[in-house]
Formats: structure tokens, C-alpha cells, sequence
């Protein structure tokens, strides 16, 4: 039996067709959030960093900037959400170098618990709920 | 409004580039990638000098466009100066193409600084490069683990670049440049299908790599592996002409692209090496040494830049690394390292990449593979399975945790050879022939 062109492109558009079904919703979804949705305030890198970003000229002329956040510091870099916050906040201090140490003269603080350790830091500017600077105290 | 006219100067000076290259059927697809890539190089060089004043780029970014333009229209060979779009677009891929927009812009709205590695890996560091370009080489103090900070720099280049004209880091900016990649790839596959074999057979791969969500995804995730995918085919393609036109420019861009690759990737690096060492020893055998030499011409300037981004960031390649301080080559005799990566690339590929089983139909009409492409069809085909067996190695002697970096790498390491495939994969089939019921 000969298999004809035309069948096979009927296959493959059926085939492509029942796979891609599911994307169907997007033509209206996704041009309503465009339009209607802020979506870049609230995504999730954008939201974090740009707080850090509006007071970014705190930093300037600082070539290392610490962190000290909720997670010891030789955890920093083994959990998802810690190596997320450490990621935009470096994002937003460009281009001072954020490090995980809190030798430096300023320091940015994550914290999710209320009552967290700041060491010896002193609070310098309280950003929002869980963000913080500090300076290296006298 | 300022801005956007920026972002479109940068985006038309980039492709005005990239169109110095003579093939009128492939020039706007040919020009993304070259003019990009181009422009990005020109960019680091740039930030390399110390300058501080962005201007002093635009200027001499300016008078490169007046010379450009200048051979363009002086040039006998140009004065056909202009491009091939589809003069009718079928509805099946009219269709196809506006679902798969909408796809690349639900990520993009999920994600608008890209996904994990795009952000982290890929935008902070051309944050670096566009912030304060005086200090921007502190990006390589960053973390090495988690930055990656010895990949090379097209991406974060390109970007900055699109900033600076733009004058904001707006992330509608970085995403449109994705997907004029994105979309540049698909429809570089179509043209160069329809160029080698048919159109029917061009529709029906292309609207298999349009309808991968993967891919799709991976392109609005901002990471530098659509574009190494871009280069890889670019590269490919120009082979093919190469051997169809039997012109020494054609095998001078192959070699260009190939060495885009190296510009883009780590992993970029090791397809210019084969790349070379094939086509290098085919024409060896063959006594071809001029070629040789043109191919070696051609590969210097980059090899060069790519000697100077590694002095410039000082880090060590972490698989090296490992190789020699953690003595990674051990696991080449630990047999279940061979199996985690084959198991994980058949789970991953059924998961992700399901669409492309669709391909199989294709082989319904069978095979059919014309005189004049047998050729370079089979050196690609050696490109393809050396890359391939050089990402299974990369796996087996990565000093890092196997199963995490399966986890989070394969499926971008499948995507940099997924264009490629389809391409070789459709010139084999008979699908649209003349000589076939249709």
C-alpha cells in the first residue's frame, strides 16, 4: 500500500493538534495578562530585587557588600530559597559584589524570622518586612 | 519612547551586520545570529579598553554601520540587496506560529528576568556589563559555582548592548532579543528545509520544533542555549551551501558560526573544536590544504578572543578542575554513572520533548537522500554524534552531583542539538519528492 503526502501531513497536523489542545486557553489568557495583570511587580525576582534596586546608590563605591540572612552561612548556598534571596539581591547591588560574610561595610540582612540574630550589625535602614542594611558596628 | 527607539537601533544595527553576508534566500536569517554576535564582540572589546564614556561606543558602532553600508552598496555582488520573506504563509503555520508566540510570552510573563539561570547566571552578569561599564569586570568576584563566571560573554554582551541604546534595563528589551532568536531558529529551519528539499517536508519539521514547548520555554527563559542552538544550525547550514555553491565564503561563515559557538558556551567550545576536527580532517584526506588554511584563517580571531575572555576572568573550568584536583576520571569506570544519564535523557526526553515522537510519522514515506547533499550530510552527521558523545562524557566526568545536574542542565543540552537534528533528520527523508504520491 503506498502512503500518500497528504495523509502524512494530516497525521502529523492531528497528531500536533491533540498536543498542543492544552495551549489553547493561552490566545486569551495570556494577551488579557499582558494587558491587565501586572506581572512584573509581582514576579518574584523582579518584586525582590527591585527594593534592594531603589537603594542601590547606598552601595555605591562599595566593592563588597555582605549578607547575613536567617540560614547560617555555610547553608547559604545549599537551599533553593536562600541561593534565590542571595541571587537578587546581587541582582539589584550591581556592580558591588555581594558575599556571604558580614566583614564588609554594609551589609544586606533576608530574615523571615522576627527574631533573628543580626550579630553585632547595626541597623542602618529597615527596607521592608525582611530586608535590611546594616552597618559593620564601631 | 526614547527607549524603545534605542532598543530598535540596536536590534536594525545588529542585523545590518550580520547582512554583509551574500546569500539572498538565508541573509535575514544568517544576520541574526552574525549580527549579535558581532555586535557583542564588539561590545566586550569595547568594555575591555577602560573607556567610560558609552557615546565613544555608539559613535564607532555608527561608523562601522556607514562602512558596512558602504561595501553593502558598492559591492557588485549586493546590488540585489534584499530579502526572502514567505510571500503567503499557510494557515496551519500561521496558526502554529501564533499559539507558539503565546506559549514563549506565558513564560516570559512568568519569569520576565528569565528563569533560574537566566537571572542568575545570564542578566546579573550583563547587569554587570551595563550598570557601570567601568566595573564590570566584577562580575568574575561572583560566586563561581553558582555564575558559571567562565562562560563566555555573547549573551550578557548582546543584552547590555540592547540596554545601553535603549538607556534602561528593562526586561521587555532582554525578552524581545530572545525572541527574535527564538523565532529566528524556527524559521531559519523552514527556509533551509525548503532550500535542501521541499516545502511540504519544511512546514511539517518546522511545525514541530514551533510546537515543542521546551523550546519555547527555553527561549523566554533567557539562558545562552537557544542562541548556541542558532549557531550550531547556522554553522551546519553554511557547510551545506558550502559544498552546494562551492564557494570559500561559505566555508569562512560555517567557520565564523562555529566559532559564535565557542563565544556563547562552554559547551559551545567543544562543537568549534569538532567542528574543526572534522571538516579539518575531511579536507586533509582529501588534500584540500588550502581549504585547511582558510578554515584555520577563519577560526583565529576567535580563538583569540576566546584566549582573552579566559585571561580576563582568571577562573578555572570547573570540569577541568575536577578532572585533575578530584580526580573525576575515575567515574569513567563506574558503571552506574553511564546509566543515571541514560535513564534521565529517556525520561526527560518522553517528558519534555513528546512532541517530537510526532517526527516518526515522517518516516512513513521513507527515506531519500540526494547526491548533492550526501556529503556534507554525513560530516554533519559526525558534528552531531561527536557533540553528542561529548555532552554524555562532559556528564560522566563532571566533578558535581549527577543526578542535580541531569536535573537541571539535560534538557538545555538537548535543545542545543534539537534544531540540528530535525534539519539532518528531515534532508533524509522522502516526504514531497517529485517522484512520490501526493
Amino acid at each position: 500500500m503506498k502512503i500518500s503526502d497528504n495523509f502524512v501531513c494530516g497525521l502529523v497536523f492531528l497528531l500536533l493538534f491533540g498536543f498542543s489542545f492544552q495551549y489553547l486557553s493561552l490566545l486569551v489568557k495570556v494577551p488579557f495578562s499582558l494587558i491587565f495583570v501586572p506581572y512584573r511587580q509581582v514576579n518574584m525576582f523582579e518584586s525582590k530585587s527591585a527594593v534592594l534596586k531603589k537603594n542601590s546608590d547606598f552601595f555605591k563605591g562599595q566593592k563588597y557588600v555582605g549578607y547575613i540572612s536567617d540560614v547560617e552561612p555555610d547553608k547559604v548556598f545549599l537551599q533553593s530559597d536562600s541561593i534565590f534571596n542571595f541571587f537578587s539581591a546581587q541582582y539589584a547591588i550591581v556592580p558591588s559584589v555581594l558575599v556571604n560574610d558580614i566583614d564588609e561595610k554594609y551589609t544586606i540582612g533576608i530574615f523571615y524570622k522576627k527574631d533573628f540574630n543580626k550579630k553585632n550589625l547595626k541597623l542602618v535602614k529597615k527596607l521592608d518586612e525582611r530586608t535590611y542594611i546594616f552597618e559593620e558596628a564601631k | 519612547m526614547t527607549a524603545f527607539l534605542g532598543f530598535l537601533y540596536s536590534i536594525i544595527t545588529a542585523l545590518f551586520f550580520g547582512f554583509l553576508n551574500k546569500e539572498k534566500e538565508f541573509r535575514c536569517f544568517f544576520a541574526i545570529p552574525l549580527g549579535f554576535g558581532f555586535c557583542s564582540i564588539l561590545y566586550f572589546l569595547f568594555l575591555l579598553t577602560g573607556i567610560s564614556n558609552i557615546t565613544i561606543y555608539k559613535i564607532f558602532e555608527f561608523l562601522l554601520v556607514i562602512a558596512a553600508a558602504f561595501v553593502i552598496f558598492t559591492n557588485k555582488n549586493f546590488h540585489n540587496f534584499c530579502i526572502e520573506l514567505p510571500k503567503k504563509i499557510s494557515l496551519p503555520l500561521a496558526s502554529a506560529n501564533l499559539l507558539a508566540l503565546m506559549i514563549f510570552l506565558k513564560f516570559y510573563i512568568n519569569s520576565p528576568l528569565g528563569n533560574w539561570d537566566g537571572f542568575r547566571m545570564w542578566n546579573t552578569k550583563a547587569e554587570f556589563m551595563f550598570r557601570d561599564i567601568t566595573l564590570w569586570k566584577n562580575m568574575f568576584l561572583q560566586p563561581h559555582f553558582l555564575s558559571h563566571n567562565d562562560y563566555p560573554l555573547f549573551t550578557p554582551a548582546s543584552v547590555a548592548r540592547i540596554w545601553q541604546y535603549a538607556g534602561s534595563d528593562n526586561s521587555v528589551f532582554n525578552a524581545f532579543f530572545y525572541l527574535i532568536l527564538t523565532f529566528g531558529i524556527i524559521y531559519f529551519v523552514y527556509f533551509t528545509i525548503k532550500h535542501f528539499k521541499n516545502k511540504k517536508l519544511a512546514m511539517l519539521t518546522t511545525l514541530i520544533l514551533m510546537l515543542t514547548p521546551a523550546f519555547l520555554v527555553k527561549g523566554a527563559a533567557q539562558c545562552a542555549d537557544i542562541p548556541l542552538a542558532y549557531f550550531i544550525l547556522a554553522s551546519t547550514v553554511s557547510l551545506f551551501l558550502y559544498f552546494e555553491k562551492e564557494k570559500n565564503s561559505f566555508l569562512v561563515l560555517s567557520t565564523i558560526f562555529a566559532g559564535f559557538c565557542g563565544w556563547v558556551k562552554n559547551e559551545g567550545l567543544m562543537f568549534f573544536a569538532i567542528f574543526l576536527a572534522v571538516t579539518g580532517t575531511y579536507f586533509f584526506l582529501k588534500k584540500y590544504y588550502k581549504k585547511i588554511g582558510i578554515m584555520l584563517v577563519s577560526a583565529m580571531p576567535f580563538v583569540i578572543l576566546i584566549c582573552i575572555f579566559k585571561s580576563v576572568c582568571k577562573t578555572p573550568n570547573d570540569l577541568v578542575q575536577g578532572f585533575f584536583v578530584l580526580k573525576s576520571y575515575t567515574h569513567l569506570f563506574q558503571a552506574h554513572y553511564y546509566i543515571m544519564i541514560i535513564k534521565t535523557f529517556a525520561h526527560m526526553f518522553v517528558e519534555r520533548f513528546s512532541v517530537v515522537f510526532v517526527s516518526l510519522a515522517l518516516m512513513l514515506k521513507g527515506f531519500f537522500i540526494p547526491e548533492k547533499i550526501k556529503t556534507p550530510l554525513i560530516l554533519s552527521g559526525i558534528i552531531f554524534i561527536l557533540t553528542c558523545s561529548g555532552y554524555f562524557m562532559t556528564y560522566v566526568l563532571s566533578p558535581h552531583d549527577l543526578d542535580w545536574l541531569l536535573t537541571y542542565s539535560l534538557d538545555r543540552i538537548i535543545l542545543h542539538v534539537l534544531p540540528l537534528f530535525l534539519f539532518l533528520y528531515a534532508l533524509c527523508l522522502k516526504i514531497g519528492q517529485e517522484d512520490t504520491e501526493n
